[in-house]
């Protein structure tokens, strides 16, 4: 979408789960495009890229849970809010498989309070934050977006549950909802080492070889995050113009199925180590083998591409993380 | 009941928790599970002074729990306290109308409770647990390549109940999936029988206008086609389910159909009231209403015979017959409350 349309000048546009890697980027960007963006924030999170880069203390914000009622109506009818993204979640696996119910209060619990709290207040449109976990595992790949949400593990069935409940409230309600499936998000601010591509960019800084706990030939669907900015933006933009699209789901992703093993090796070609063969460790191999998205429709119907794909957006994240990892040397 | 003798055995003694248990089914359940000899703690949300849980009158033998499947720390108290080896979960909103009408409540009680009650059932190291689902989360799980193609799928996805059972299975899966817990689903398509106090359903309802002698109005054609299990039939389900699922883990995590297998106009359901009731003179009335209704494919119960050896022992006329039975000898009793004295006449007033 091209960056000089007044579509979101003056706009009142809630963003919950802004302090996470995409609400980093698309709060920043909205602010820039002209939007009131008010905040909705749970935790301080001074790791965060909006903190760190001074945009939280710009930005208006209210502080609480998505499950606080009262605290979503108040937000929505005062600022009176006309576009929502809605990416607050709980979005780490890990912590979804040792506490499954706060997972669910909070993806699922937390989506149906926040749709509802928009269905009273009258907000424009909400755009939904789904995944192409939702899927669920399936032999059935690509996965494009008519295929069942099905998932299996706690983190994956609340996107299946939160995806489902928006596209009820969109049918049954006339809600203006649209739903986002993306893959992977990768980007600077991501400082959860844990995944892959942070964690694979910052073993390459300190000059040692990255260790893969599975056999490293798993593959998934991967989108930088700028480019899932654009999708956020676009896909409201073509859902204020055509409501008719109310209740639909987008896939946002690359489809190159590349495996651990290729993406890491692409990591270490950008940053000049190709020397730094991984270590594969094969040791966790009990997830989901294979996940990737067929696009096709978000660029038919949205004429969406991704402006930076793979090769641009790595060397984004590389450049940030390095200048990141210097910085916070520097300072210790 | 019907019940083949090894059944009677597996329940002996065996201590059950039952959540909805004032509901249509959980009556009738609870009442089987007691004559088995299985010991029956219910969770009770509201006083249902007329449902068939109490006037079956198994007080005394059930141990009644006052509260709801929301509250964890209740959940895990009952659980641990009765060292419950089955949970089946029947406690739910299941009135379309409600759902849409407040779609949170539903949500609630439907996702939220069941998360609430299995997470208590995983803590707690319950055997299995059953949980009660419709047929209406068939349509939204089906892949679209596959020849049952998914089209009713995306008009399910306007029905804030059928949502709220497909987010309850899915939830039902994860935890069965991801701790190895056992966990049944029995999906049914339309449950009827004495006991069924909702009047703002269709039998329940058509029965209620038959016997005080007026023509039951619809508001929509009545085309709709639906498939209709009589009561007892849906508990003979349940105990199977639980009895086959207790020894065999590649029945965990199935989701096993029950029905007829066979499909019913709603205005020929209302006429077959009527020819069991001796008022066939009663046409009811039908309008024009276009609200989306639900319409359900036939339950293919191949795998529920196949897996489960379950069979349906009552025809539609068998099961009609013996509902009707049971809301007369109810109206009989507390005809007070519906008509005044003064008007109160036999039932064959307007021929």
């Amino acid at each position: 979408m091209a960056e000089n349309n007044s579509f979101w000048k003056d706009r009142s546009v809630l963003v919950t789960g802004g302090t996470g890697l995409l609400g980093s980027w698309l709060a920043p960007t909205l602010a820039k495009r002209g939007a009131n963006v008010v905040l909705l924030v749970r935790d301080g999170a001074p790791r965060s890229l909006l903190v760190r880069d001074g945009w939280l203390n710009r930005l208006a914000s209210v502080h609480g849970s998505l499950t606080d009622e009262g605290l979503l109506r108040r937000t929505m009818a005062e600022y009176s809010v006309q576009t929502v993204f809605h990416l607050g979640a709980q979005t780490l696996v890990g912590v979804a498989k040792a506490d499954p119910v706060s997972t669910l209060e909070t993806n699922v619990k937390g989506t149906w309070m926040l749709l509802e709290a928009a269905r009273q207040t009258g907000v424009q449109q909400v755009l939904v934050a789904s995944s192409d976990k939702a899927y669920g595992e399936s032999p059935n790949l690509p996965y494009r977006e008519d295929h069942p949400l099905i998932g299996q593990f706690p983190y994956e069935v609340s996107k299946s549950c939160a995806d489902l409940i928006s596209q009820m409230y969109a049918r049954a309600y006339k809600l203006q909802v649209g739903i986002v499936r993306c893959g992977n998000l990768f980007g600077g601010g991501d400082l959860n080492y844990s995944r892959l591509i942070p964690g694979a960019v910052r073993a390459t800084v300190n000059g040692e070889k990255f260790k893969i706990r599975s056999d490293g030939k798993f593959i998934r669907d991967f989108l930088y995050v700028e480019d899932a900015v654009e999708a956020y933006l676009c896909l409201a933009e073509h859902l204020a113009a055509n409501p008719a699209m109310a209740g639909e789901a987008f896939n946002f992703g690359l489809g190159l199925k590349l495996t651990m093993l290729d993406l890491v090796d692409k990591i270490l070609a950008v940053m000049d180590r190709k020397d730094l063969v991984p270590i594969v460790e094969n040791i966790a191999n009990n997830e989901i083998r294979e996940q990737y998205m067929d696009s096709a429709k978000a660029h038919e119907r949205l004429g969406w591409s991704p402006l930076y794909g793979m090769d641009e957006g790595l060397k984004r994240t590389v450049a940030w993380y390095r200048n990141h990892l210097e910085r916070t040397e520097s300072a210790s | 009941m019907p019940l083949p003798p090894e059944t009677s055995r597996f329940w002996s003694q065996k201590s059950v928790f039952v959540t909805g248990a004032t509901g249509l089914v959980g009556g009738w359940l609870v009442s089987a599970l007691a004559q088995q000899g299985a010991e029956v703690t219910a969770l009770v949300r509201d006083g249902s002074p007329r449902s068939h849980f109490r006037l079956a009158n198994t007080s005394g033998k059930i141990n009644v729990v006052a509260g709801n499947f929301c509250d964890e720390q209740r959940l895990d108290r009952v659980i641990g306290k009765n060292s419950i080896h089955t949970i089946i979960h029947l406690g739910a909103q299941t009135v379309v109308g409600v759902a849409n009408a407040d779609p949170v409540s539903t949500l609630e009680v439907n996702a939220r409770g069941t998360w609430n009650l299995l997470d208590a059932a995983r803590r707690k190291g319950v055997h299995q647990t059953l949980i009660a689902s419709t047929l209406l989360v068939s349509a939204t799980d089906t892949h679209p390549a596959d020849s049952r193609g998914n089209k009713l799928g995306a008009a399910m996805l306007q029905h804030p109940y059928a949502v709220s059972k497909a987010c309850m299975e899915r939830i039902a899966i994860a935890f069965a999936h991801t701790y190895q817990m056992r966990v049944g689903i029995l999906r049914f398509g339309n449950i009827y029988g004495g006991g069924d106090l909702h009047f703002s359903r269709l039998i329940p309802g058509a029965i209620r206008s038959t016997f005080q002698g007026d023509r039951f109005r619809f508001r929509t054609p009545g085309e709709s086609q639906r498939d209709f299990l009589y009561v007892e039939d849906a508990v003979s389900a349940y105990l199977r389910f639980g009895e086959r699922l207790a020894t065999s883990d590649s029945l965990s995590q199935k989701q096993i159909g029950f029905g007829l297998g066979e499909r019913l106009s709603l205005l020929n359901l209302v006429r077959l009231i009527l020819k069991h009731s001796g008022r066939t003179d009663l046409e009811p009335m039908v309008g024009t209403s276009s609200t989306p209704e639900i319409s359900e494919e036939a339950t293919d119960i191949n795998e529920a015979s196949r897996l489960l050896d379950w069979h349906p022992e009552y025809s539609l006329d068998q099961g009609m017959q013996r509902t009707i039975k049971w809301f007369r000898n109810y109206f009989e009793i507390k005809l007070d409350d519906y008509r005044p004295r003064e008007t109160r006449v036999p039932p064959n007033h307007g021929n």
